[in-house]
Parts: C-alpha cells; sequence; structure tokens
C-alpha cells in the first residue's frame, strides 16, 4: 500500500516516513503543497496524509484539487488546531477523516487500515483460499501455518490478494508496493514473486499466484 | 419604576402639557368670568348712578323725583331681564324697594364704601348687587341704593364652560399620551433595530454590521460608532484567535515530532548511530520548544497590564555594551561585525532588564538576517528630549509591505523559510511590547537587500534636574 505524506515539518515527515515503512507501506513525502499536489495527482497513492497549514498551497487547497482528479482516494488531516469549526471544515472539504497533532502512532496507523478497509469494505484479515494475512500482526498462514516474510514480499502479497481475480500489471504493482525513489526496473517483481511462490508452496500446495504473460500477475484459488 | 423609553418620553410630556394645559384652561375660566362680571357690574353702576340722579336729596331726607316714570320702567322691564332696586336708610330699614322684588328683600351690608360691589343671596338664587350710598351736600350718608340683577344667566354660561373644559382635560391628555406615546415609539424604532442587530452579533458572528440609517441624523452617528467599535473588537477576536492558532501550532507541532519520533525508536531494537541521531534530534527539538515557551511567559507576563516596570534612570551605552558582549559568540560563529561606538553620557528613563532584553532581541534578529562579512552598527544620538538608538544592519531587508506586520506575533517575513533558520516570529513582538510599556517609540525603517535600520526612541532625562 501506497502513501503520500504531505508535511512541512520535516521532524514529523520522518518519523511518520520511518514508521509506515516499518509497517509494510511503501511512502512519498512532499514538504510543501505544490509538490504535494503534483505527486497526489501524478502518482497512484491508497492514502493520503496531508498536514492543514503548509508553505505554498495550503493543505485544504491541496485536499481539494485531489479531490476534484480523484474523487476515492482516502485522505487523513494532520492538523494541529483543535477548534470544531476547523476539523468540520477539514472534513467537508473532502478529508475522510482527521487527527489532531500530537498523536499516538499507533492511532494513526489504526485510522490508516481503517480507511483502507472501508475503501473496499474488508476486514482486517485478507484471505485466499486456505491463505490467510493478517493486516494487524503482518502474520501471514497458509492452511493454518505460518509462513515468514519478509516486509516487502508481504507488501506485495497483501496488494494481489486486495485485488484478488484482478490481472495486475508490473506497473501498477511498483506504484503501490514500491516508493517512488524506485527506479522503474520491474524485473524486480519477478525477483519476489519467484520468493513468495516459493515460500507459500513450500509442502506441495497450490499455486495461488498465477503469470499473465508479458501483462503481469494474478492471485486467485483455480489454477 | 421600569418603564420603556417611549411610555417614559410620552409620560413627561403628558405631566408636562397637563400642567400647562389645566394653567390654561384656569386662564380662560378666569377671563371668562371676570369678563363676564366686569359687564354686570358696569350695568349696575350705570344704573345706580341713573338712580341717584333720580333721587333729590335734602338734609337728611330723600326725595324720589318722577316716581311715577320709574314706576312705568319697572313695568315694561317686568321679569324678562329683571333689575331689583332697592333704597334704605343707614341702618338698613327699606325706605323703598321695586315691585318685582315682591317679599324677597336685596341683602343690605353696612359698609361705606362708594361702590361696593358683591355677590348675595336673593331667596333661592344668586343675584350680582352694586350697593352706593347717598349722601347730601355734608357727605352725610343718607341711606342706600342697592341694584341688582340675577346671576341665573351669568352661572349657566360659566358653568358651561367649566363643564367644557373639565369634560375636555381628560379627553386632550389622552389624546396627546398617545400620540407623542407614537412618534416615540417611531422615532426610537431604528434603536430597536440597533438592539436586535446588536443582539444577533457574538463571538461567532461577528461579521454582521447594523444598518445605517438614511438620515445622518445623531442616529448615524450612534451606529456608525457602534459599527466601528464591532470593527476593532471583531479585530482583536480575529488577532487573538491567530495568535491562539499559531502558538497552539508552534508548541504542538514539536511535541508531535518528538513524540512520535519516540515511539517509532521504541517499536523496537536499533543501532546505537541511530538511537543517538533520534535522541539528538529530540534534544534540540525540546530546546527549540523551551525557547519558545519561554518567550511566550514573557510576553503573557508583560501582557497582563498589571506589569509595572522598574524604571530607573539608566545610561543605555552601558546596557548596550553588556549585551554586546554576551552575545559575542553568536556574532563571531556568523562572522558578523558589531560596531557600537559612544563617547556622550546619556541618561534615560528605563528598565534596565526590558532594555536589555529589547537591545538582544533586536540584536538577534539583526543576526540571523545578516549575511557573513556584514555588520551591525548601533549609533546613540541626543535628539530634543528622546535619545535615539539606530540599529542598523546590511542584511536581507524586508519587503515594504510587510513592514507594518512585524510587530505582530507570530509574524514571519518569509513564511517559506524552514522554520529551524527564522524562530518564531515573537521577538519583535516582544520588544514592542516592552518599549510600550516604557514609552518608547520603536520604528523600523527598510530596504530590501540593502538592510534594516531598528529606530528606539527613549525619552531622556533633562541634564539640569540631574545636577
Amino acid at each position: 500500500m501506497r502513501i503520500l505524506i504531505v508535511e512541512d515539518e520535516k521532524g514529523i515527515a520522518n518519523f511518520l516516513k520511518e514508521g509506515l515503512e516499518e509497517e509494510y507501506f511503501a511512502v512519498d513525502v512532499a514538504y510543501d503543497g505544490t509538490s504535494g499536489l503534483e505527486m497526489a495527482l501524478t502518482n497512484e497513492y491508497d492514502l493520503l496524509l496531508v498536514d492543514w497549514m503548509l508553505p505554498g498551497i495550503s493543505g485544504i487547497e491541496v485536499v481539494r484539487q485531489v479531490r476534484k482528479e480523484k474523487p476515492r482516494v482516502p485522505i487523513i488531516f494532520l492538523t494541529a488546531r483543535d477548534t470544531v469549526q476547523d476539523i468540520v471544515f477539514g472534513l467537508e472539504v473532502g478529508a475522510n477523516d482527521y487527527i489532531r497533532k500530537p498523536f499516538e502512532f499507533e492511532e494513526l496507523l489504526a485510522r490508516i487500515r481503517v480507511q483502507l478497509r472501508t475503501k473496499e469494505g474488508e476486514t482486517s484479515v485478507l484471505t485466499l483460499g486456505d491463505l490467510e494475512l493478517n493486516l494487524n500482526t503482518h502474520q501471514a498462514f497458509r492452511n493454518g501455518e505460518e509462513v515468514n516474510l519478509t516486509p516487502r514480499e508481504f507488501a506485495l502479497l497483501e496488494f494481489l490478494i486486495r485485488n484478488k481475480g484482478k490481472v495486475c500489471t508490473r506497473t501498477r504493482i511498483i506504484e503501490h508496493v514500491w516508493d517512488i525513489h524506485f527506479d522503474s526496473d520491474t524485473s524486480i517483481i519477478d525477483v519476489y514473486i519467484n520468493a513468495l511462490r516459493k515460500k507459500l508452496n513450500a509442502g506441495e500446495k497450490k499455486n495461488l499466484i498465477h503469470t499473465v504473460r508479458g501483462i503481469g500477475y494474478i492471485a486467485r484459488e483455480d489454477s | 419604576m421600569n418603564l420603556s423609553f417611549r411610555n417614559r418620553i410620552a409620560l413627561y410630556f403628558l405631566v408636562t402639557t397637563a400642567g400647562l394645559v389645566a394653567l390654561f384652561y384656569i386662564v380662560i375660566y378666569w377671563e371668562v368670568s371676570r369678563t363676564v362680571f366686569a359687564q354686570l357690574d358696569s350695568d349696575l353702576s350705570k344704573e345706580a348712578d341713573e338712580i341717584l340722579q333720580n333721587i333729590i336729596v335734602s338734609d337728611s331726607n330723600i326725595n324720589f323725583a318722577d316716581l311715577d316714570e320709574w314706576k312705568e320702567k319697572e313695568h315694561i322691564q317686568i321679569e324678562v331681564n329683571p333689575t331689583f332696586i332697592q333704597i334704605v336708610d343707614p341702618l338698613g330699614m327699606i325706605l323703598h324697594k321695586t315691585q318685582n322684588l315682591f317679599d324677597r328683600e336685596l341683602t343690605f351690608f353696612p359698609e361705606k364704601k362708594l361702590r361696593l360691589y358683591t355677590n348675595a343671596q336673593l331667596a333661592n338664587g344668586l343675584v350680582r348687587q352694586v350697593q352706593a350710598p347717598i349722601v347730601n351736600q355734608q357727605k352725610k350718608i343718607l341711606g342706600y341704593v342697592l341694584v341688582a340683577v340675577p346671576l341665573d344667566e351669568a352661572n349657566l354660561v360659566l358653568n358651561n364652560l367649566f363643564k367644557v373644559l373639565f369634560l375636555s382635560y381628560p379627553i386632550i391628555l389622552l389624546i396627546l399620551f398617545l400620540t407623542t406615546r407614537f412618534i416615540a415609539g417611531e422615532s426610537i424604532r431604528p434603536i430597536n433595530e440597533i438592539i436586535a442587530t446588536a443582539e444577533r452579533i457574538t463571538r461567532q458572528n461577528l461579521e454582521e454590521r447594523i444598518k445605517l440609517p438614511a438620515r445622518r441624523d445623531e442616529l448615524y452617528r450612534l451606529v456608525t460608532t457602534i459599527n466601528n467599535l464591532l470593527d476593532r473588537v471583531q479585530e482583536a477576536i480575529l488577532r487573538e484567535k491567530q495568535f491562539t492558532a499559531d502558538a497552539s501550532h508552534e508548541l504542538r507541532t514539536p511535541i508531535a515530532a518528538v513524540k512520535g519520533t519516540l515511539e517509532i525508536l521504541i517499536r523496537r531494537p536499533r543501532t546505537v548511530e541511530h538511537y543517538q541521531e533520534k535522541i539528538q534530534y529530540c534534544l534540540s527539538e525540546l530546546n527549540r520548544m523551551s525557547n519558545l515557551i519561554e518567550q511566550l511567559l514573557l510576553l503573557a507576563r508583560y501582557e497582563g497590564g498589571e506589569f509595572e516596570p522598574q524604571v530607573r534612570v539608566v545610561d543605555p551605552a552601558a546596557h548596550i555594551e553588556d549585551v554586546i558582549k554576551r552575545m559575542e559568540k553568536i556574532f563571531c560563529e556568523k562572522s558578523v561585525k558589531i560596531e557600537f561606538r559612544n563617547n556622550m553620557s546619556l541618561r534615560v528613563v528605563a528598565d534596565p532588564v526590558l532594555l536589555e532584553i529589547i537591545f538582544m532581541n533586536v540584536l538577534s534578529n539583526a543576526i540571523k538576517y545578516s549575511p557573513p562579512q556584514t555588520s551591525v552598527k548601533i549609533e546613540l544620538q541626543k535628539k530634543e528630549d528622546t535619545v535615539v538608538c539606530y540599529i542598523r544592519d546590511q542584511g536581507i531587508g524586508i519587503p515594504p509591505e510587510k513592514i507594518r506586520h512585524v510587530f505582530e506575533r507570530f509574524y514571519r517575513v518569509d513564511e517559506s523559510r524552514s522554520s529551524r533558520e527564522a524562530g518564531f516570529g515573537l521577538g519583535l513582538a516582544i520588544v514592542k511590547k516592552l518599549a510600550d510599556l516604557q514609552h518608547f517609540d520603536v520604528t523600523i525603517n527598510s530596504v530590501e537587500s540593502k538592510g534594516t535600520t531598528v529606530i528606539i526612541k527613549m525619552p531622556l532625562l533633562e541634564t539640569n534636574a540631574e545636577n
């Protein structure tokens, strides 16, 4: 899952990026409204974290503009303001949720998960056949047995299962699982897919990740 | 009494007019009755004269001339507008009376006046009568002539007049009261509108203004005054809101950053370098926060209005030198030269602590915005009854449209500059506050990319007063 942080305070942006990356998100950061808006409009993000007070374009304006082009992407506001009007205004402009500074990182994480969940109407456990992914604990189970995955592998698997039954192109996979600093060599995906298949299929289990030649991959139960 | 304004106006007006109308009525009544009686009296007097002419007076006897003619006259005049005549001797014994008196008698008053006009009782009715003495050549009173006419007619007129006046009085007052009340109500209607609007205006809804009346009268001025007041209140509240928003942003942001950084740090084991880096970051952030809190407390302490500066006679040059000594290290670090030349001994009235805070804030701004290898010049001048201190830097300057904002709290000339560099935007607000407390005048001149001059005018203590 790829997240864009628009926040001018480097201290806050830094820990958010670090913490979220450790939670297996791909994270991009913009330090002002103008570049934040540009990035939000050109790249595919699963969620935006936007600060209210930004140099250049304000956070409100960023949300307003993004909403025009992308009505569905979840947006969470970070704000140091706390009057009801401010919050109501932020939500009316188009944010899905808000969190007041200073906040607990765990709470922010929970709110991010709620937004990602409601986006597709899921719970925090994703399943595909006998494969189970717990998004809160980042554990994967195959037939009840835990499979150890690296953060990137987990993120890749999560993306594929969220889109189960649909073909995921290499470009989309790169966009949602790796962050902006990754050069667009998509062959890295194959390496991760192979590793994933090896771990998941250990012990002669049915393959769940299928190659769609020349396009990308698809996760589905039947072969 | 808790009467509404218009009722009160109407009541005051009513009381005044009630008095005036009553007075007016009394005058009318009195004038009419005076005229009526004067007319009667003059008729009676004429009649009495006529009779006296017809009386022939000898030494001690009264004789009537032309008695026959008299009788005739009486006969003609009978009952239409009867005139009663009666002649008595000095003791009141009746010598003669006209027939229309029948068995009644006119009342005799034993007084020697030349003409005595009175109201008197005659049987069941009132009469107006005149009593005139009959005198002989030796001025001896031989008797009296009494002439009277009934008062019925005059009384009727006066009674009618009284009734009209008496009945019209309350009606007129009632009409006046209602009219005044209506007029007063109409003329204060704009005031009611003002009240209604003013009641609608609250902290949350400060946009609304009272509609100006069409005519440029006192109410127009009242409304303008209230609207201006509202402008100022709104401005103050906006400033306060802005201050609260800025302060909470400035305080919460570093807290959020430190808190978040530590939370992430503690989630899993890290390398020593990682710990060191993060802890270093948190410490610097905490230092910043503590600076901000100090500045806010400083402002708060002097803001309350209870603070009295401890003014003394001080030499500003000495305090400037002190401040320079303390800041020397920072100047060196940035390679900014500081020049202060002074050979005058000046005396100003100031609080030395506040004075130093002012110079410290102005100087640290000067350093902050000065490029390396430039200098900051401080100069003291005596001008009339003030000591003027010029602090000139060769820094980046302030755009002209922003100069008027620099004394506002949390105002930063360049918003996009990283907040780490620029401080909090409280320094000059503090300078301004402390200067105001000591009746200093602070102004700023600036040319972009040339430099900024801060001018502080301090009241000079007269040297002769000192000697």
